[in-house]
């Protein structure tokens, strides 16, 4: 399985690769990106299994993102997973029609992290 | 047009409410216990010389505000550590990881007092834009919420841009 | 889950079927007998940290009184157990030479509580106690699996080397984990 974690902060990337690594998953590779336009050139570039995105970021936001993954349709098994401090019902709301898996909003526990990446890998096996 | 929960920022609920947020960042993010404290007492808590500074300005609906984060250098780099799990004996982390992590923080703190005020209504929040400045800094808003993070002082002010800079956007 | 009182402790480390391993205040233990059962008392503001290895049956406890060895280099040094930041890596670095493996142990927190006594309104220690041993576990790369922390009430837990089974006591309730 490829990782992409999508967020503008490198700390909160770092968290998360660190929690990806200490659980049992089976992971190749995580890769990371800044923003919204960096993780489209990396979509294009290489098979990626699951995306988790911060929704506000410089340029392309993790909405934006997620609506040029949708308009594309080439991505269609991309398992979506947003991770952002808006935990309103509006933007959970988009999130939904843009098929995002789970949500999980800042801040968080590692093990609540642990978690959603378990439901998430849950789903590309089923 | 804001959201009808989005209050009035000076009024006193806005301090308990991100005093609320405050801690239940610290707590689940940092593991730290945020205790609110009265002037008197932050002015007083021990607190290194050098001290970081980072604003995220925040849209919701018509309103636009920013959201101020004040942190001494020491409390930056204790938070950092429990963030990511270093050990507190490695080397001193670099400007740019400090730098990034105390955004990062003022964009939770911000992010989880909207979610609460809002609920319904998503908001937009700029990129942090952070600074570090010697000596304790004068705190610009009366209203700033004043936390004792693990006895180290944590300062944070709302402060409204009116509805001329929402309709600009960042 | 609660038991009846009748079979409370039946198989709960009875001196006829098994070691009953007791720790106290700032002690810490390490049991590898399928039937020891580790046993702490009057869990207050305290916290004890159990972990279990279900592969290589490896159950350990902590119960430590504050959070940081700071504030008392001296007591840190001749009881290590007594503080989260030197209980706790003492703690897994013992169970891991017992054979113990990280990667597939589980976690649990139990105690914490806010005590009648706390002087001063001074900062609850058993919330601190209860970050600082989630913050140290975070370092170690452990993850908690459950918790029965914070309230007012003191507990005495029973934590089965067999199968990680632990049951905690608080005042007339008994739960299992």
């Amino acid at each position: 399985m490829r990782i992409l974690i999508v967020d503008d902060s490198a700390m909160m990337r770092a968290l998360i690769k660190r929690v990806i690594g200490l659980t049992e998953l089976h992971v190749d590779e995580v890769v990371e990106a800044a923003d919204g336009a960096e993780a489209l050139r990396i979509l294009e570039s290489r098979e990626v299994n699951l995306l988790l995105t911060d929704v506000n970021m410089p340029g392309m936001t993790g909405v934006e993102l997620l609506r040029e993954i949708a308009r594309l349709d080439r991505w269609p098994d991309l398992v979506r997973v947003i991770i952002s401090t808006d935990g309103s019902a509006s933007r959970r709301d988009e999130a939904a029609e843009l098929d995002v898996r789970c949500y999980l909003e800042k801040p968080f526990s590692p093990e609540v992290l642990r978690h959603v990446l378990s439901q998430a890998a849950g789903s590309l096996q089923s | 047009m804001c959201s009808a929960k989005l209050p009035d920022l000076f009024s006193p609920d806005v301090t308990a409410q991100v005093a609320g947020a405050i801690a239940s960042v610290a707590e689940k993010s940092f593991f730290a216990e945020a205790e609110p404290c009265d002037r008197a007492r932050f002015e007083t808590l021990e607190a290194a010389s050098a001290w970081l500074v980072a604003t995220v300005q925040f849209r919701e609906g018509a309103c636009a505000g920013a959201l101020t984060c004040t942190v001494p250098h020491d409390l930056a780099r204790t938070l950092l550590d429990a963030f990511t799990g270093r050990d507190p004996l490695d080397a001193e982390p670099d400007r740019e990881a400090l730098f990034d992590l105390v955004g990062e923080l003022s964009n939770m703190i911000c992010g989880t007092w909207l979610t609460r005020m809002a609920t319904a209504q998503a908001f937009t929040l700029s990129r942090p834009v952070v600074e570090m400045v010697s000596g304790r800094p004068a705190l610009k808003s009366a209203g700033a919420t004043l936390v004792a993070v693990n006895d180290l002082p944590l300062a944070v002010s709302v402060a409204s841009l009116g509805e001329d800079a929402a309709a600009a956007g960042f | 889950m609660s038991l009846p009182a009748t079979s409370r402790f039946h198989a709960w480390g009875d001196p006829d079927s098994g070691r009953r391993i007791i720790v106290g205040i700032g002690e810490m233990a390490v049991a590898d007998r399928p039937d020891d059962v580790i046993v702490t008392y009057a869990l207050g503001s305290c916290v004890a940290v159990c972990l279990f290895d279900s592969v290589s049956r490896v159950a350990a406890m902590l119960h430590f009184l504050l959070p940081e060895s700071s504030i008392n280099a001296k007591r840190a040094i001749a009881q290590p157990a007594a503080f989260g930041d030197t209980g706790i890596p003492l703690l897994v670095d013992t169970a891991v030479r017992r054979g113990l493996k990280k990667s597939r142990s589980s976690v649990r927190l139990v105690g914490g509580a806010m005590v009648a006594n706390n002087p001063g309104g001074a900062p609850p220690t058993g919330h601190r106690n209860v970050l600082a041993a989630r913050s140290i576990l975070w370092r170690l790369g452990l993850f908690i699996g459950g918790q029965d922390v914070g309230g007012g009430e003191a507990r005495t837990v029973h934590f089965s080397a067999g199968d990680g089974r632990l049951l905690v006591v608080s005042g007339q309730q008994t739960k299992e984990m």
